[in-house]
């Protein structure tokens, strides 16, 4: 038994020691270096095509929105100062109808008419 | 080049530190995946995938451990996956061919002890399949020592386990290989 695991350990040494001897190929090296090289191109236009299909479509879609929004308060504010304008109007008609040179607060109108 | 500015030069994606690393470490990358596989042309696909990893996590390496420990566990992470992946697909094609009546695609050496005419492939092949049938662990770190001469600390370290469980790992795998390669040594079978 003791001369099999002594045969079987030599029979393991040799397997391993016949694998040393493989070599990879010369060139893999070169081969190697040119795939990292591209490796490295993909990466800088990977960044770039970050900026130009990603990035970009970004900003506009955020600049368009940023537009929309200030044409909407725009317009609200626009709104509510014609709205202002309308009442103005329709309170001056009131006074003149009224023939109210002056316009008092109502409490004190009143309170002086009695 | 120091192995900082090595390590800088590969952040700052330079292409003479590239070089470097590639004539530093590919031999080193490509015979331990080589003993993961038992195939020249797949440990040299794993070289070039170990490199991808390498630029793509650089910049994560803290410098607990030396850079040759690292890239190894790198090398032992992408080499196990691979034989995992490929073990898998051996097993659905042998059960295809099963399906079919063909033969299975594994080609088992006769037993023949310790034959002087054993070629080149057939005792790759022993090997080899003596090796995969070992669990992870203890295929890592037999590897590393009995074929890389990695001393048992940094075989720790590129684990991540204790000296003592290194050594138990690789005396359980010598165990089990003797137990495997016995097959090929008929008249001590008992």
């Amino acid at each position: 038994m003791e001369k099999n695991v002594e045969q079987v350990d030599a029979f393991l040494e040799e397997l391993i020691r016949r694998e040393r001897f493989v070599e990879p190929d010369p060139f893999l090296g070169t081969r190697l270096i040119q795939a990292l090289e591209n490796r490295l191109e993909e990466l800088t236009s990977a960044s770039h095509f970050m900026i130009r299909n990603l990035l970009q479509p970004v900003m506009v879609t955020v600049g368009l929105v940023f537009a929309a929004l200030i044409g909407i308060s725009l317009g609200l504010i626009q709104g509510r100062q014609s709205e202002a304008g309308v009442r103005n109007e329709q309170i001056q008609e009131l006074r003149n109808s009224f023939y109210i040179s002056d316009f008092a607060d109502e409490g004190t109108y009143f309170m002086n008419k009695n | 080049m120091t192995e900082s500015e090595l390590i800088n030069g590969i952040l700052q994606r330079d292409r003479n530190a590239l070089t470097h690393l590639v004539t530093l470490y590919q031999r080193q990358i490509v015979k331990t995946a080589y003993y993961f596989t038992g195939d020249m042309g797949e440990a040299e696909d794993i070289t070039q995938d170990v490199f991808y990893e390498i630029l793509r996590s650089v910049g994560t390496f803290r410098g607990c451990s030396g850079l040759s420990t690292w890239i190894y566990r790198i090398t032992v992470n992408k080499s196990l996956n691979h034989v995992r992946r490929k073990k898998r697909k051996d097993l659905f094609l042998n059960l295809e061919a099963i399906i079919h009546r063909n033969h299975p695609t594994h080609f088992h050496p006769e037993p023949s002890g310790m034959n002087p005419g054993l070629d080149q492939k057939e005792s790759r092949m022993i090997l080899n399949r003596a090796l995969n049938a070992l669990p992870r662990q203890q295929r890592t770190a037999f590897i590393l020592h009995k074929c890389e001469d990695l001393p048992q600390k940094e075989i720790a370290a590129v684990m991540n386990v204790s000296i003592s469980a290194v050594e138990s790992l690789i005396y359980r795998a010598k165990i089990q290989l003797r137990r495997k390669l016995n097959f090929y040594f008929p008249e001590y079978i008992k």
